[in-house]
């Protein structure tokens, strides 16, 4: 079953004196439920525009009227940040509320709609998938960059969405953070069963955790290239990265990214 | 937990040294000022009476019993008109920073309306309102209004979008998006606007009193001048002084209190 669809999608991006860009035209693909799958492109190729229309944050434009132009989200056109997902930033540092603690950082999507009972349960539950439930009463600031996206991550994880969708948000973190994070991702995703859309422009990144690689390529650009990894799960940092299926795709997204040199 | 608590009592303590050091350095020319005034001034001087004489001059003629009313009247008109300029100020602030079009429509209303001098109000405040403390407070509010708009609304406006793309996708509520994510945000502004507001709020509060005659400290300042009582005049300046080295202090104390609030003491 097909989690999101997105059909010839069309997207624009405003520039302040407000001419309008094409930046997406034409992308086409679908994510099914429960699997992982990673977008890449170069930098400014439009990852994240994509990723905010599957979010809701960014209307696509279906500039004719006969355009097929469609986003769906559990078989539910997506107008306004559908509920089920939850979107983690690159940016922790400004997505998470200072004056909060960790605990109340991950509360926020749930108040106002859950008791306060089941409130701390889910918290609780959220930091504990992440590896943070010592630092409860912690503040944001006390926390080392990789802690703080773990709390994005917890509060993106505590209303237990159908699909969590990321976007570049290890880009910031060294590179053993980075490994630690992906591991606990990767643990995160099997104990869950949540569908992940994954924003990512290291391409080592996106094979070792998805199932499948999206390439997105072109001005306006669009889906190039889908490049599926077999590598079996569960995966590990030393021994998938030099499993043939890992290096085969490895060496096929490069192949589509830069050319057969 | 033990390094938390530890933390938690090291910056106190600081904060309370500096500000009795600083207070104590601070008051140092005034007080220089008033003893070389006192010791080379002509007692006689109808304009520069000595210091000693001021106290005296606030208890002659049976005057005592005004001046803690009218410090109390000061006090109510300022805090009064500084928590509406806050109020006030704050609601704009945040409509101008959110809705470009609201801001454009009102923009050079508000231009026109921050440059008036506030004493060219009053006369158009008493005509409309009458002699009386809302006049007071109406114009103090006016007055006082535009750092703390100004600085809400910039600091709405330099928000990182990331945080309103946070609680939109998080289907955060208004009211929750609202009092939850953006005020708090845009509070180290809002605090910065209120501390540049407050000394304006108090001046604008003595002037209006000056001006119109209408109770509180400023008033007794008119009326000791027009009745020749420099000494007096001098006494009541040193109490408004006073009041506001009181008020300063406490703003810049809910000001730490904020940063310490979100920061930690770095």
């Amino acid at each position: 079953m097909a989690e999101y669809e997105c059909l010839n999608l069309r997207a624009e991006v405003g520039s302040r004196r407000g001419a309008k860009r094409l930046v997406l035209d034409g992308v086409s693909f679908e994510v099914g439920a429960g699997e992982f799958v990673s977008i890449m492109g170069r930098s400014g190729v439009g990852k994240t525009t994509l990723l905010r229309v599957l979010a809701g944050l960014h209307e696509p434009s279906a500039d004719s009227p006969t355009s097929d132009c469609m986003v769906r989200f559990s078989d539910e056109a997506v107008a306004g940040p559908p509920e089920g997902v939850s979107l983690v930033f690159q940016d922790y540092t400004s997505s998470l509320l200072p004056w909060r603690s960790v605990a109340r950082n991950v509360e926020l999507p749930l108040e106002g709609r859950l008791s306060k009972a089941d409130r701390q349960v889910r918290v609780t539950e959220a930091l504990e998938m992440v590896g943070l439930a010592d630092r409860h009463d912690a503040q944001p600031f006390e926390l080392s960059g990789g802690m703080q996206q773990r709390v994005q991550l917890a509060r993106a994880l505590a209303s237990r969405p159908a699909a969590l969708l990321m976007d570049e948000p290890f880009g910031a973190l060294d590179a053993l953070t980075k490994a630690d994070l992906e591991d606990q991702l990767l643990e995160i995703f099997t104990a869950t069963g949540t569908t992940v859309v994954f924003v990512t422009h290291d391409i080592e990144e996106a094979v070792y955790l998805s199932d499948r690689v999206l390439v997105l390529d072109g001005s306006p650009a669009k889906i190039v290239a889908e490049i599926p990894v077999e590598s079996p799960r569960p995966r590990t940092q030393m021994h998938t990265r030099e499993s043939p299926e890992f290096l085969r795709a490895r060496h096929r997204v490069h192949e589509v990214i830069f050319g057969t040199e | 937990m033990t390094q938390d608590r530890a933390s938690d009592i090291a910056p106190s303590t600081r904060l309370y040294e500096r500000i009795r050091l600083d207070s104590l350095t601070g008051l140092l020319p005034l007080v220089l000022l008033l003893s070389v005034w006192q010791l080379i001034g002509d007692p006689e001087s109808p304009f520069f009476p000595a210091p000693s004489s001021w106290w005296p001059a606030l208890f002659t003629l049976g005057q005592g019993d005004k001046i803690i009313p009218a410090i109390l009247d000061t006090v109510r008109t300022f805090g009064l008109g500084l928590l509406g300029a806050t109020i006030l100020g704050v609601a704009l602030g945040l409509s101008i920073g959110v809705s470009r079009t609201f801001g454009r429509a009102v923009g050079p209303t508000f231009e026109f309306a921050r440059a008036l001098p506030p004493a060219a109000i009053v006369p158009v405040a008493t005509l409309l309102l009458g002699f009386d403390e809302t006049m007071k407070i109406v114009v103090v509010v006016l007055a006082a209004l535009w750092p703390i708009l100004l600085n809400t609304s910039s600091g709405v406006q330099e928000l990182n979008p990331v945080l309103l793309d946070t609680a939109r996708s998080l289907r955060l509520s208004t009211t929750r998006t609202l009092f939850g994510v953006l005020l708090p945000s845009v509070m180290p502004a809002i605090v910065l606007g209120v501390r540049v507001a407050t000394p304006i709020a108090l001046v604008i509060t003595l002037l209006v009193e000056y001006l119109t005659a209408v109770n509180g400290v400023g008033a007794l300042v008119g009326e000791a001048q027009r009745t020749f009582q420099p000494a007096r005049v001098y006494a009541l300046i040193a109490i408004a002084g006073l009041l506001s080295l009181v008020v300063n202090s406490g703003v810049r104390f809910v000001e730490n209190a904020v940063q310490r609030r979100r920061v930690g003491d770095q």
